[in-house]
């Protein structure tokens, strides 16, 4: 899932600190499980924002609504009339919730409430690590389910890197040297072998860089 | 319609509330309480001292620790509560005049309900007070007959005419009843004692256990010998023993074909009999009343093998030539209970060979239309709250006669919650039963007072605090849930589970509320835990900057009424339940701090949830600072054990007004 962390509420304030009404859009997705960003997150701030107005003698309405997902665009159009009842629109999604708010209701002024991290999962309550790079190419077959790409912090595909100390990076003591995990983990599984072979070529133009990626499904889109 | 109660109020024969009323005594709402206890059973003050309890013996709280001492506690309630509980409103005045015949428990619960409904109800007792067995059978030390008193003036309330020194069946007969009302209720209970057919038990010296009980409680004093033995192994056995002690016997004892472990008597009963000097025999049947001389002088008795048969009946061997011979003046036949039957003669009435009057056991009439019959004359012999179950059963159905018709309406299925996992069990803290302070043994044999004391205010609140609170626990609103697994990362007793979305199993969750104070969506709500109103209490504040608190059920607050601050007192399962929007709520509508009282695991009703807690007050300080509240305005109090929290509490608002004059908040 996509992991998102709220902002500081100072900054959020900032934001919005012409508007008298806002609208907050919490999503009941990634950001919900994420604890960042779903309806307990959406009123948590709404309390907060208002408070902060108030003390500051610039009182500050608010509504708020839970979309299913912000991502897709057919959960985010019950949101008009309230939209269009704000002066300004807080999403609590990951940035590619706040961006199809942005593009749904061009006229109105849309701003995140979070910062989008990265792709990952929780390892204990209240912990996410990152886990996935989203470079379209995908090698975790040949790297025991340990993604170098991410994981590593230089993406080496062939590591370890002379930085791996005692099973830990350079970069930083307290992240676990990704190819020390797969190494041991092919170990496990009885593949050392395989990793004596030099790791092909890997296609990045599939990764970011060239732009923003599509995905099509022609035979969904068949008309 | 199914309905799943808790297991005290599923063993309760008149289904009393009894989580409900523990709650409301936790809370000090003693009014309330009441108000439960009296809704479904007219002897409040009775059921207070005498019920048995079975409540007790089906709690889950048993599972953990000891089960809670609810009829202690029900006695609590109703003296603290004292008349103050509001009169059932009656129905109009129907026309009907119904005949009830008896005035023990099934008697007087059918005549209220009936009265209630509207309808004219005569009651006819043969005694010249009403009450039945709880009046004539049962010893004052165990019922003080003030209590009876109390009850049966509020059952009268409802406008009950009624006819003492009546003996139906002797000074009028049933059939004329019928002639003269529009229906008749027979609830004259089981009035006969139980005869032995022994050789000499037609010794004038052999005594039964009612009569005597009867004569004693009147005040006639009945005549025994200095050494008394008494024939039976169940509660009334035990209450003619300590009767004949109180009396004077100089030594008393109880002879029953039952072993220790498997007497019919309650084991508190026992106990409290031998420590006042009654000497127990077990596993002998009597054989023979010895008389010598016209004179009985002993019981003899035969040794026991075994008491029940392979099929659990109660069908008793005994040893081949084992015999004792217990000497005695006098013998006490305490060996069950039968129906009189003076109350059919002249009515037609057609009864078993057991004596108990024939009826359709689903709409209670008998042979003679328009007659129907209740109690212990119908069931057999049972528990008095089970004969107000069946009078409440009797007027429901006489209702329906008068009515025009007869119909089994579609009753709801009531089931109970499983058994406590005991996984679960084992999480949770163990504290000990509030136990009942009694008079020495010795001071209590010297008369007829009560000995049981009653519990101190501090005791019932803790001890209803250690309810469980069965089956008010965790609800998932399925189409809300994200599955993100927060309610069984958080959760104490590791109870929910989720298989794409969170399921809370009733028989494992403890209603602490903490799943739900984390639950991102508010896909869970707690039964236990209005949150409603908590929202309504904390936007109802408005301006007048009172103290918000947010305490724990275990703390006591009722000291708080004592001191000048102007609160709005929150309690919840646990302070680990607390939610930061709440908070955020009480400063939004003008609070002028937020105190929250946790509690020391001493007496802590919950593990677990102190670490979240932390978490969450260290979040909403550090959200204040960013909002520009003070922090200082969020007080997070762990008293010691036993310590007055209102100099604390008073302190906190001090500090908060005089920050306020300075100015401290900057936005």
């Amino acid at each position: 899932m996509i992991i998102a962390q709220q902002k500081n509420i100072k900054d959020i304030a900032v934001m919005v600190e012409a508007c008298e009404k806002v609208l907050l859009v919490g999503c009941a997705g990634c950001v919900t499980v994420c604890l960042s960003g779903g309806e307990k997150e959406t009123e948590i701030l709404a309390s907060a924002l208002r408070i902060m107005r108030k003390l500051a003698g610039k009182p500050l309405k608010t509504s708020t609504y839970i979309a299913t997902r912000q991502c897709d665009p057919e959960f985010i159009t019950p949101l008009e009339k309230l939209v269009g009842d704000a002066d300004a629109v807080i999403s609590l999604a990951c940035g590619v919730g706040v961006q199809y708010l942005a593009e749904k209701y061009p006229d109105k002024w849309v701003v995140p409430a979070q910062d989008t991290l990265f792709a990952g999962g929780s390892t204990e309550h209240g912990r996410w690590d990152e886990k996935c790079g989203l470079c379209g190419d995908c090698i975790l077959h040949r790297t025991g389910g340990i993604c170098p790409v991410i994981r590593c912090a230089k993406s080496i595909l062939n590591g370890p890197c002379g930085g791996s100390q005692n099973g830990r990076c350079e970069v930083d003591q307290d992240m676990t040297c990704a190819w020390q995990l797969i190494y041991e983990r092919m170990k496990a599984l009885g593949r050392l072998r395989d990793l004596t072979a030099v790791q092909p070529l890997k296609d990045w133009s599939k990764a970011m860089g060239g732009g923003p990626r599509r995905m099509l499904r022609e035979d969904l889109m068949a008309k | 319609m199914n309905e799943l109660l808790p297991p005290c109020t599923h063993a309760c024969p008149v289904k009393t509330d009894v989580r409900g009323y523990l709650a409301a005594v936790a809370r000090q709402d003693y009014g309330e309480a009441y108000r439960l206890i009296r809704a479904n059973n007219p002897f409040p003050s009775v059921c207070a001292w005498v019920c048995p309890h079975p409540c007790e013996d089906h709690c889950r709280r048993g599972d953990v620790d000891a089960s809670l001492a609810i009829r202690n506690l029900k006695r609590f309630a109703v003296e603290k509560a004292g008349a103050n509980c509001a009169e059932t409103p009656r129905a109009r005045n129907t026309g009907k005049n119904i005949a009830i015949v008896g005035s023990g428990p099934s008697g007087l619960t059918a005549a209220y309900d009936l009265a209630n409904l509207g309808h004219t109800v005569v009651l006819y007792e043969r005694n010249q007070a009403l009450g039945g067995h709880f009046l004539t059978s049962l010893p004052t030390y165990r019922l003080p007959r003030e209590n009876l008193q109390k009850d049966v003036e509020a059952i009268l309330a409802a406008g009950i005419i009624v006819h003492t020194g009546v003996e139906v069946g002797r000074n009028i007969t049933v059939k004329q009843l019928r002639e003269e009302y529009d229906a008749v209720v027979i609830a004259v209970g089981l009035q006969e004692s139980k005869e032995l057919p022994l050789p000499g038990a037609d010794h004038p010296d052999v005594l039964k256990a009612l009569p005597f009980m009867r004569q004693a409680n009147l005040g006639e004093n009945p005549a025994t010998g200095s050494r008394v033995l008494v024939i039976g192994g169940g509660d009334v056995a035990m209450d003619v023993a300590r009767t004949a002690l109180r009396l004077g016997a100089g030594q008393v004892t109880v002879i029953c074909i039952e072993f220790r472990e498997v007497m019919p008597a309650h084991t508190s009963e026992v106990k409290e009999a031998l420590e006042e000097g009654v000497s127990l025999v077990n596993g002998y049947g009597p054989v023979e009343v010895v008389v010598d001389n016209g004179r009985l002088t002993g019981l003899k008795a035969q040794k026991v093998k075994s008491v029940f048969d392979s099929s659990g009946r109660f069908n008793p061997t005994y040893e081949p030539d084992v015999f004792i011979t217990l000497p005695c003046d006098t013998v006490i036949l305490a060996v069950g209970q039968g129906p009189g039957h003076e109350f059919i003669n002249g009515s037609g009435l057609e009864v078993n060979a057991r004596g108990l009057v024939i009826v359709d056991t689903t709409f209670l009439n008998t042979s003679i239309d328009g007659v129907f019959t209740c109690g212990e004359v119908l069931t057999g012999p049972g528990l008095a709250i089970a004969a107000v179950a069946s009078g409440h059963r009797a007027a429901m159905v006489v209702k329906q006669y008068l009515n025009g018709g007869k119909w089994v309406t579609a009753e709801t299925v009531q089931d109970t919650i499983g058994v406590l996992p005991s996984a679960v069990a084992d999480r949770i803290p163990h504290h000990n039963r509030g136990e009942m302070p009694v008079l020495p043994a010795a001071l209590r044999v010297q008369n007829f007072a009560p000995y049981e004391l009653g519990f101190d205010e501090k005791t019932a609140i803790f001890e209803a605090g250690r309810c469980l609170s069965c089956g008010l626990g965790a609800q998932v609103f399925a189409d809300k849930c994200a599955g993100c697994l927060t309610c069984q990362r958080v959760c104490p007793y590791e109870v929910p589970l989720v298989e794409g979305v969170a399921r809370m199993p009733v028989e494992g969750c403890q209603a602490c509320g903490i799943c739900a104070a984390y639950c991102p969506a508010y896909a869970i709500t707690v039964d236990n835990l209005n949150e409603q109103e908590i929202k309504a209490a904390l936007t109802a504040q408005q301006s007048n900057t009172p103290l918000v608190i947010f305490t724990g059920q275990e703390n006591r607050v009722d000291v708080l009424k004592s001191s000048d601050l102007m609160t709005v007192m929150i309690r919840v399962p646990t302070v680990g339940a607390l939610q930061l929007e709440w908070v955020l709520s009480a400063f939004e509508n003008g609070a002028a701090g937020v105190a929250v009282l946790g509690c020391r695991e001493t007496s802590s009703r919950h593990y677990g949830g102190d670490g979240a807690l932390k978490g969450m007050l260290a979040r909403a300080k550090g959200l204040m600072v960013a909002i520009g509240l003070a922090p200082e305005r969020l007080y997070y109090c762990l008293p010691e054990e036993d310590e007055n929290m209102v100099p604390l509490l008073e302190n906190f608002y001090r500090k908060l007004q005089l920050s306020s004059t300075k100015g401290v908040e900057q936005p």
